[in-house]
């Protein structure tokens, strides 16, 4: 192509009448003017301008629905970090963490999945403001951003108080019978359970775990009341303690495979006052009273504190007294740690050996036959005197006539020690202190008895100790194991 | 929603658009840094519409993503993603014709922005489809990509008449080398400030700024006042030398590889022209300089897109990620206003990008390419001070170090891209914490 001009028209250089121009390169024959944007530009005003046009009034283009429901049970990695509406049940919650960082934790089920709902700050504020507080068996609708992670798992952060919707269904009249029988019909039913009555109350980290029992039927449930509850109650009615008698109305969600109540509010519960407490039976009868609320007396022989590892790795304190009636029926009692950190603590420090006491506790044979003191606790110290005149277990001189066949006596032995094992890096961590002649029983010290005994007061190799303690068969061995520290006292 | 509200959503557009074609001619600065500023300002004073925040947002990420081109062809200031365009750019200001390779940049921008609005409406059920299948395999797609950076790379000084086996063997290693040891360099800078604030605590949200100006900016300015390279004096042109085939072609490519970097995380449009280039057989300055305009508009702008798709709403690219703090687009008729304010941005920041380039070829001529590279440099060095502090002076430093390694032995500049590409890559492949575990890290 050749061309009459004589300036490039790109570099603004002379070109004479050449095709490609000598200083920049350009190829003159190629000439595009700027109608190319121009064309470009209305194309994108036609097509912006139909968008704009579709929100005002006529719908020209395919519409997008307003709200595109996602089935939980696809939210996977595909998802993390999308925006989705889901719409389910309140399987689970309201978890509600108070000012200044307040979040609100709940769970959805859809019939395809589960996933948990985080709200927090201002948002979550705004839910408890209006009124929108989810409970188990609310139906909600709710648009948030999903996060699926490999370790933390997979949740919904709702940004926006303003897109959930929440719809409460009337509760049901039930009994406690009715809600068990059905189960799992039941699930994330709302319902009202009249006339029940408190007979444990389980402390845990987060929340209370009550016990119901309807008193004509002998049926029981538990009742999830979460902690952060009570920061959302003008009034907290009086209901932590053992026989309160109760209406409530709670969602019925699911814990190990059975039903429980999942309390939403302090407002669901009326408080009908108190039945008696139950009558004491003697030590020697508790086996007629399995899985019944009853009342024991007895003077404490011997005290211990020990734990159990969960499966899932968790570990709980637990304190067990043996309590006698003055003869040989020795009754073990169990007390969880976060049931026993709710007796007071001037009666806590009695719980020692020799104190008589009266107590409240419900027998089960799990693990032995035993009464779980059941909380809130109602320990009554009756005589703390006792202890002067206490007779300790049995001296036992001869260590060697102590066999396998004595496990679960008391005894009170006094040697020297010959050697400290230390074995406090492995699980249970525990402390042999060998004493005695070849063949006899050493002294098995658990790592959270010898880590109380106070630094001064352990026991070194040389040191004459005397030992009140249990006889127990640990690891195919024989041993005296102490209680509690002031079961281990060196003399000499 | 009512007309006047409509009205109103898009006048904050218009008004984001402005303001992104003001910062587009700061040195070192980036849309994004504006809109962390904005957001923070937001959540002290959440006193107006969010959604007129977001629809600001639209306006700024929109005008930055079309009028920076300007800068970055007469200042050589470009960003991570335009760095890769440097040649053909430059080669037109040295012909005196940046005026003409800013219209290529701006008529490819403005095909992005008709590719983005043509696969907007039908983009919903393909995305949905597209993230549940390659989400979990994004870790070794990302693994590809550097893979395929790397080992793509050409000896620059191949064929050379060094006299011993031992000097061939250097020319023809020596930029491949160099490019591996830029690549590992600036990988090691990112593992470090992702796990690490080198700048004050209370600015490490703009934590990556001096490093992206120290392996890019710095060196070329420096690069400009060693060389005393001299500047023609600029042609005003009313037309380009390309003719329609061309830029179909360069919008095309652009717009494959801004998809694949405005979906792919961490992926910039660089990168994504990169491979869109290599697998469209892109060549010629024409199509390379259009498909630049196209790929980084759909790249900044598609990536924010994202967000506001149904079913989608997906947080990639800097300005989704800032912007998801404070709001977050929930009906279809957001969508639609977001496509209508993005058409209407791309406009107005084109006629402006226009008039722009026409004023600042008569401005190189006024003041002097090594001054302007001076003022820069300046400009640059105080920028970084102002958010890094002294420790951000360090950090750019070092970057510059880094990024004058990749000038001397002439390896591309995406190596550089290592500081995002590394630790990324080892976070989602699951390796990450153990590395940096074992670099004492954390």
């Amino acid at each position: 192509v050749k061309t009459e001009e004589q300036i490039c028209p790109y570099c603004g250089k002379p070109t004479g009448k050449l095709e490609v121009c000598t200083n920049c390169g350009a190829d003159l024959g190629k000439r595009t003017t700027l109608k190319i944007a121009l064309v470009i530009g209305c194309m994108i005003f036609a097509v912006g301008a139909s968008f704009i046009w579709q929100i005002i009034t006529i719908k020209v283009l395919p519409e997008v629905p307003k709200v595109t429901l996602t089935a939980i049970g696809e939210i996977d990695e595909g998802y993390d970090y999308a925006y989705v509406w889901i719409e389910g049940t309140v399987s689970g919650g309201p978890r509600y963490r108070a000012p200044p960082n307040v979040r609100l934790d709940f769970s959805v089920d859809d019939g395809t999945g589960k996933i948990d709902v985080r709200v927090y700050s201002e948002q979550a504020q705004k839910i408890v403001d209006e009124n929108k507080m989810p409970a188990v068996g609310d139906v909600v609708k709710l648009f948030g951003r999903a996060r699926v992670d490999p370790q933390r798992g997979r949740w919904i952060t709702l940004d926006s108080a303003e897109k959930f919707e929440l719809k409460r269904p009337e509760p049901m009249l039930k009994t406690i019978h009715e809600v068990v029988r059905d189960f799992p019909e039941t699930l994330y039913e709302r319902v009202i359970i009249e006339n029940v009555v408190v007979i444990n109350l389980r402390p845990l980290a987060s929340a209370d775990v009550y016990t119901l029992r309807d008193e004509v039927t002998g049926h029981e449930i538990s009742m999830y009341v979460h902690r952060g509850l009570e920061n959302l109650a003008e009034e907290i009615p009086p209901i932590k303690k053992l026989m309160s008698r109760l209406t409530v109305t709670a969602g019925v969600g699911e814990w190990d495979e059975k039903p429980q109540l999942v309390l939403n509010s302090f407002k669901d519960i009326e408080n009908l006052g108190r039945n008696p407490l139950p009558s004491l039976i003697p030590l020697e009868n508790i086996d007629e009273h399995v899985d019944n609320l009853v009342g024991i007396q007895g003077k404490i022989v011997f005290a211990e504190l020990t734990h159990i590892k969960t499966k899932e790795d968790e570990i709980y304190r637990i304190y067990k007294l043996w309590l006698n009636n003055f003869n040989e029926d020795t009754v073990e009692v169990r007390i969880w740690g976060s049931t026993y950190d709710l007796i007071p603590k001037e009666n806590r420090d009695q719980l020692r050996r020799g104190t008589v006491l009266k107590l409240y506790g419900k027998v089960s044979t799990e693990y032995g036959l035993h009464v779980e003191l059941a909380g809130p606790p109602e320990v009554w110290i009756l005589d703390n005197n006792e202890r002067d005149i206490y007779e300790p277990p049995t001296f036992v001189d001869n260590l060697l006539t102590i066999t396998s066949e004595n496990a679960g006596e008391f005894v009170v032995i006094q040697e020297e020690v010959l050697e400290v094992e230390k074995r406090l890096d492995e699980y249970p961590e525990h402390v042999k202190l060998k004493i005695g002649p070849e063949g006899s029983p050493n002294v098995l010290v658990w790592g959270q008895i010898w880590g109380r005994i106070d630094e001064k007061a352990k026991p070194k190799t040389g040191d004459t100790v005397r030992v009140v303690g249990k006889i127990i068969e640990y690891r195919g061995d024989i041993y005296v194991q102490p209680g509690m520290p002031a079961d281990v006292r060196v003399v000499s | 929603v009512t007309i006047a509200e409509i009205s109103v959503y898009l006048l904050a557009a218009i008004g984001g658009t402005l303001a992104g074609s003001l910062i587009s001619f700061i040195p070192g600065l980036h849309a994004f840094n504006l809109a962390g500023f904005a957001i923070l300002l937001y959540i002290a004073f959440p006193a107006f519409d969010p959604l007129l925040l977001a629809m600001v947002m639209a306006g700024l990420v929109v005008g930055y993503a079309v009028i920076s081109s300007a800068g970055s062809v007469y200042f050589s200031t470009p960003d991570d993603s335009l760095r890769f365009t440097r040649l053909p750019s430059q080669r037109y200001l040295l012909q005196g014709r940046g005026h003409e390779a800013v219209m290529l940049l701006g008529i490819g921008s403005l095909g992005g922005l008709l590719f983005l609005l043509v696969v907007a409406p039908i983009a919903s059920p393909i995305l949905y489809q597209l993230r549940r299948l390659l989400t979990p395999h994004l870790w070794w797609i990302l693994g590809l990509v550097i893979l395929y950076m790397l080992q793509s790379e050409w000896p620059r000084d191949y064929g050379s008449r060094a006299l011993t086996r031992l000097g061939r063997l250097w020319d023809g290693w020596s930029s491949l080398l160099a490019g591996i040891l830029v690549f590992l360099l600036s990988g090691a800078v990112g593992l470090i400030l992702v796990n690490r604030s080198i700048v004050p605590i209370d600015r490490s949200f703009q934590n990556i700024v001096p490093a992206f100006i120290g392996f890019v900016a710095i060196p070329w300015n420096l690069t400009n006042l060693i060389s005393r390279i001299e500047i023609p004096k600029q042609h005003v042109s009313n037309t380009i030398s390309a003719n329609k085939a061309e830029i179909a072609r360069g919008v095309s490519s652009g717009a494959l590889g801004g998809s694949v970097a405005a979906y792919t995380p961490i992926v910039t449009a660089g990168i994504g022209s990169f491979l869109a280039g290599h697998s469209t057989s892109t060549r010629g300055d024409v199509q390379f300089t259009v498909s630049y305009g196209a790929a980084r508009f759909v790249y900044y702008v598609g990536a924010y897109m994202l967000l506001w798709i149904p079913l989608v709403h997906l947080a990639r690219g800097g300005m989704g990620w800032i912007m998801s703090v404070a709001y977050s687009p929930k009906e279809a008729w957001e969508f639609w206003l977001f496509l209508g304010a993005m058409a209407l941005s791309g406009i107005v920041a084109f006629c402006i990008l226009l008039g722009m380039s026409r004023y600042l070829a008569r401005a190189l001529e006024r003041w002097g390419y090594r001054n302007i590279s001076l003022a820069m440099l300046v400009a640059l060095v105080a920028i970084v001070f102002a958010l890094g502090s002294w420790q951000g002076l360090v950090l750019m430093t070092i970057c510059t170090g880094i990024g004058l390694i990749q000038i001397t032995f002439r390896t591309r500049w995406m190596n550089c891209m290592g500081i995002l590409l590394v630790p990324i890559f080892l976070n989602m492949a699951g390796w990450g914490p153990r590395i940096v575990e074992f670099l004492g890290l954390v």
